[in-house]
Formats: C-alpha cells, sequence, structure tokens
C-alpha cells in the first residue's frame, strides 16, 4: 500500500516549522554514499555485466564489424553511396550507425545505475539504515546521483577513444592525404562524447533516482525506465534516417541545450519529488 | 534548575493519506509522554498500532502532521539532519549490508559521525557487543542473533545519546535475546533513553522502566508495570503462603474485614492465600498480625501482581468492547 503524508493545514506556526536550520554541505558524506554505491553495484552482477558489455559492444564490437566490412568491399561502398569511401565511412557507417549506437553507452548505463539508487538499498533493506544518518537530503541523493552519472560518462568517454583508436586502425588506409580523422576529426563527435552524454546521462539519472525512490526494487524500477529509454531509441532511429542531426556539431549542441534546459527542470522538480519521508512510504 | 526532559512529546499526530481507497489513516493519533536520562522506555501495542511511525516521526525522517515533539529541547521539525548524531537507530531489519564484513559496515557508518579514531572505536564497540572474533565475517555469513548484535553495534558505534530499538528481539531464538537485552540494560546504565517498540510482552516488562500501551495510534495507558497493575485492576494482590492451610472460619473472618475485597485459595496449594487488599501497604501488616495471632505458621508474603500480558490483554479487550459500542451507537 503506498501512503502520502496528509498535507497539514499551513497556519503561522506549520508555516514558521517548515523553516529548518540550514546545514553546511559536506562533500565528505557525498563521496562516503557513492563509493559505498558503487561497491554495492559491483556485487549486482545483472548491472556488473551489463556495465561491461554494452561498453564493448557497442565501442570494440560495432566499429570492428563496420571498419571491416568497409576496408573489405570499398567498391559496394562507393556504388551503393556515390561518395567516396572516406566520405561514405564518415557519413554513413559512421554517422548512420556508430553514432547513434554510442549515445546508448550513456542513455542505457546511467539508468541501469540509477535503478539500483535507492531501489537497490529497499531491496538490501539498508535504506532505513541509510535515512538515519546525521546527513542532509541534498548529500545523499546528489551521492546517489553522482554514483550513476559518472561511471556512465566515464564509460562514454573510454568508449568513445576506444570507438576512434579502433576505427582509425581498422579503416585508416582509406583516409586521403590531409584529411582529418575517422571519429577524432569530427567536432560533432566530440560534442556528442563529451557535452551530449554526460547532459543525457545526468537527465536519465534523475528520471532513475525518482523512479528508484518510488519502486520497491531493482526489477520494478528497471521495468519502468524500460518504457523510458524508448523515446532515446526513437532518437537514435531518427539520428539513422537522418544523419544531419547527429552529423551538425551545432544540432548537437543545440540538443545538449535543450536535454540541459531539462537537467534544469528536473533539478528543481527533484528537489521536491525525492526526499526521506517518499522513501519511507515505499518500505 | 529546571530539568528539561531529553525528548518530550506534545499531541502528536502522523495522519497519512492512503491515496488507493481514499481515505486517511491516522498512524499516530494526538499521543504525549516524556522521556529522562537513564530511562528505558517501552512502546508496546499489535502489528499497525503506530510504534514504528512514532518512532520514525521522532528520528525526523517523517514530519508530523500536528502536535510538537522535543529532542534535547529543541523542535524536531526545526533542528536538521544532523540532529542525527546523538540519536541510534536500530531498524526492523538488521540493517547492515550483507556483503560487507561487520568491520566494514562500521567502518562505513562509522564515517559519518565525527569520531576521533574511529578504528579504536570500532574494536571498543565489539568488544562490548562481544563481536570481537566476527569483525572480518560477512554480515550475511552471520547467525540472526549475531547480525543482530553487529546492526546494535552500528546504532551505538557513535555513542549516541538516545537509542530506539525498533522490535529488537524479533525473530530471534530465546539465547540471542536475552544476550541483546542484556546489552540494552547496560546502555541504562550509561544515562542513555532506550526507546524500545515491540510486541514483545515478556521482552518490555523484563527491560523497561515505563510502558506506554498502544494501540490504533493512541496511547492506552502508561506508566510503570505497578501502576498499570494498579490503575487497571484497581485493588491490588497480596500472596501469603502458609505451612499449613488456613481453617475455614478464619477465611471467612478474613473475608469479612472493610478493606479486603476478594479471598482466593489455589485449590492445587491449600497453603496458598491470594488477598486483594484496597491498600497493600496499609494493610498487609494487619493481615499478618491476624494470621500470626491465630497460630498460623507464615513462609512467604509477597505483592502479586498482574503481568504485563495480563495488562494489555484486559486494555485491548476494554477498547474492542468501546469500538463495538461506539460503531453500533453509529448504527443507531
Amino acid at each position: 500500500m503506498s501512503l502520502k503524508t496528509a498535507e497539514k493545514p499551513l497556519d503561522g506556526n506549520n508555516m514558521a516549522r517548515k523553516r529548518r536550520i540550514s546545514e553546511p554541505f559536506d562533500w565528505k558524506n557525498v563521496k562516503r554514499i557513492m563509493i559505498n554505491n558503487l561497491r554495492q553495484v559491483k556485487e549486482n552482477k545483472e548491472i556488473f555485466i551489463t556495465m561491461i558489455i554494452l561498453p564493448v559492444l557497442m565501442a570494440v564490437m560495432m566499429p570492428i564489424i563496420t571498419g571491416v566490412m568497409a576496408v573489405m568491399d570499398p567498391e559496394a561502398l562507393v556504388a551503393e553511396t556515390g561518395l567516396s569511401p572516406y566520405e561514405a565511412m564518415t557519413e554513413y557507417i559512421i554517422g548512420f550507425t556508430l553514432k547513434p549506437m554510442f549515445l546508448l553507452i550513456p542513455g542505457t548505463l546511467s539508468m541501469m545505475l540509477a535503478a539500483d539508487s535507492f531501489a537497490g538499498e529497499k531491496e538490501r533493506k539498508t535504506v532505513e539504515s541509510l535515512l538515519v544518518l546525521p546527513i542532509t537530503h541534498r548529500e545523499l541523493f546528489l551521492g546517489k546521483i553522482l554514483m550513476s552519472v559518472i561511471p556512465s560518462i566515464f564509460f562514454s568517454i573510454v568508449s568513445f577513444f576506444i570507438m576512434g583508436v579502433e576505427v582509425n586502425i581498422i579503416a585508416g588506409e582509406i583516409i586521403p592525404e590531409g584529411e582529418p580523422l575517422f571519429i577524432f576529426g569530427d567536432l560533432s563527435f566530440w560534442f556528442m562524447a563529451f557535452i551530449l552524454s554526460t547532459f543525457l546521462s545526468i537527465f536519465n539519472v534523475q528520471i532513475g533516482v525518482i523512479i528508484s525512490v518510488r519502486s520497491k526494487d531493482v526489477k520494478s524500477a528497471q521495468t519502468v525506465m524500460g518504457f523510458l529509454i524508448l523515446p532515446l531509441i526513437g532518437f537514435m532511429v531518427f539520428g539513422m534516417v537522418q544523419p544531419a542531426l547527429l552529423n551538425n556539431a551545432l544540432m548537437i549542441l543545440g540538443i545538449s541545450a535543450i536535454i540541459g534546459l531539462l537537467v534544469y527542470i528536473m533539478t528543481i522538480v527533484g528537489e521536491k519529488a525525492i526526499n526521506r519521508e517518499r522513501l519511507i512510504a515505499t518500505l | 534548575m529546571k530539568i528539561t526532559a531529553l525528548v518530550d512529546v506534545k499531541n502528536l499526530t502522523k495522519v497519512f493519506l492512503d491515496k488507493k481507497n481514499k481515505r486517511e489513516i491516522r498512524a499516530v493519533d494526538g499521543i504525549s509522554f516524556k522521556l529522562n536520562a537513564g530511562e528505558i522506555f517501552g512502546f508496546l501495542g499489535p502489528n499497525g498500532a503506530g510504534k514504528t511511525t512514532t518512532i520514525r516521526v521522532l528520528a525526523g525522517l517523517l514530519p508530523p502532521t500536528s502536535g510538537y515533539a522535543s529532542i534535547f529541547g529543541q523542535d524536531i521539525e526545526k533542528v536538521g539532519d544532523r540532529v542525527r548524531k546523538h540519536i541510534g537507530f536500530l531498524t526492523e531489519n538488521h540493517g547492515n549490508y550483507e556483503n560487507l564484513t561487520v568491520y566494514e559496515n562500521l567502518h562505513f557508518f562509522g564515517s559519518f559521525y565525527d569520531i576521533d579514531d574511529l578504528d579504536a572505536r570500532i574494536s571498543a564497540i565489539l568488544e562490548e557487543i562481544k563481536l570481537t572474533d566476527r569483525k572480518n565475517m560477512k554480515v550475511g555469513k552471520l547467525s540472526k542473533g549475531l547480525k543482530q548484535r553487529a546492526a546494535l553495534a552500528r546504532v551505538l558505534i557513535h555513542e549516541p545519546k538516545i537509542v530506539f530499538l525498533d522490535e529488537p528481539t524479533a525473530a530471534l531464538d530465546p539465547e540471542a535475546a536475552v544476550n541483546v537485552r542484556n546489552i540494552i540494560r547496560t546502555l541504562k546504565s550509561k544515562d542513555k533513553i532506550i526507546f524500545i517498540n515491540s510486541h514483545n510482552l515478556e521482552e518490555v516488562q523484563k527491560v523497561c522502566d515505563r510502558v506506554a500501551i498502544l494501540n490504533k495510534g493512541k496511547i492506552l495507558r502508561m506508566g510503570s508495570a505497578s501502576e498499570l497493575n494498579k490503575d487497571i485492576f484497581g485493588s491490588q494482590e497480596l500472596l501469603i503462603k502458609t505451612k499449613s492451610p488456613i481453617p475455614r472460619d478464619l477465611l471467612a473472618a478474613i473475608s469479612d474485614l472493610d478493606y479486603i475485597k476478594n479471598v482466593r485459595v489455589d485449590e492445587s496449594l491449600e497453603a496458598n492465600l491470594y488477598l486483594h487488599l484496597s491498600n497493600l501497604e496499609c494493610y498487609t501488616p494487619e493481615i499478618v498480625k491476624l494470621l500470626v495471632n491465630n497460630n498460623i505458621p507464615i513462609m512467604e508474603v509477597r505483592p502479586q501482581s498482574h503481568s504485563l500480558e495480563e495488562i494489555y490483554l484486559t486494555l485491548m479487550k476494554e477498547t474492542n468492547e468501546d469500538l463495538i459500542i461506539s460503531q453500533n451507537k453509529e448504527v443507531e
């Protein structure tokens, strides 16, 4: 049964009561929460395997497959696209396939980790032990958010470099002299790996943590998040059929700005949506 | 100097909204009490009585809907989260990470408090709880009793002034429960306030100085076991064991005395006489004198109080009867 605290009548006394003393923010508390949660996630095989498999698949396997295809039969690529092998590789293989696929790394990882943030504590029956700690709710929730955001950004950036190195090693021979390297020479990919991925990770984690607060266990949190990842897949498909969307550095910055705005809105909404009381209501 | 209670609760109410059934649930309904240092206070009641909600409100995890509660003289709604540095809270589940060792758990939870030498404190608390030899064992590998002791170590790591214990011996075997109760008793000697939520009557009777009996969010009665006895059963019972059975004419004479409310002789042990007196302290010497004058050899004289279980069941019965009457009135 989900219970919500009844609103108390807002008389003068209650208005005064709501003004709690403001306490100094302590980053050490945030760090402690974060490190402990990462330790717990490491023990969760399902999440840990996904954290490894997804980047390996997207950043290691996909570039190998696409790169090898381009190198093995460049004529076919030219015949099909009417472009030079280098242009076809840049626009179609990297633009159509690798870029949209790359977005799956921050998109999925952040949600997987955020699902565990509070729902995992509920499953382990440790959530109340955390709630009674002498830490502010901002420290607690920021610890949980960073625990999901940092690995997601880390894996995205590492994947970007692995992807870039791999594609250039495999298909480097088709780069004409004087032309920039694949991936590393593409400003839009840099923006995607560093700016868009970061905002996307934070936004997903914000939503994920709210869902995790309201879910009884990790499975149900992941189920709800499964539906929420559909817009991301839709965006990826759109990116595949409209490569201009992801091949344009300004466009990437624009999309990042929109997601950044959503992050700002979610920060305000999240402050109200996630608190100790809501967590207790689902125990 | 004015002595302020460390915990002061006045008309505390907590109402939840059950969105599904569109109704309000008064989990805690206008309760009041005060607690002082060195006191073990028991909150007794059936499941859903409001025990856990009360301690969650006092620990600052839930805001009260109305009423007032203070800890160390400060309003719990104003003090902020750092006040929990002085609070220890043992939840119904042991609350430690099962994949971490006892030491790792204590180190993680202890790191949030200002403890000068955390390692030394961990060693001291493990010694106190008698868990030093399990320090490096994963909590998940411990027995239920040891898990509960590890949880107590976590709750006491920062030497809190107020300790809330929610069903501390639930699901423990008798030996483990005795161990936990012994630890609770040692806390009293350290001038801490210990607040125990329980539906284990025996446990509350054994360790608590005062008890509040709670049902449907309201405190039905509060006081020491002897105060509750007197409050609920009115007269007090005296047991007199004699070497030989008491003659019937003497029994009849005792029954006729003004201050005797009831006389009962244990049928299996004819020499056990139970007397209900209006005032135990006043009339016990008179009864003893009467028996001695009639050459009845007395082996033992002691007040016979009702167990907390009898008190509790009587109160619950009264409450349910009241509820049925009020519901019938509403129907009429």
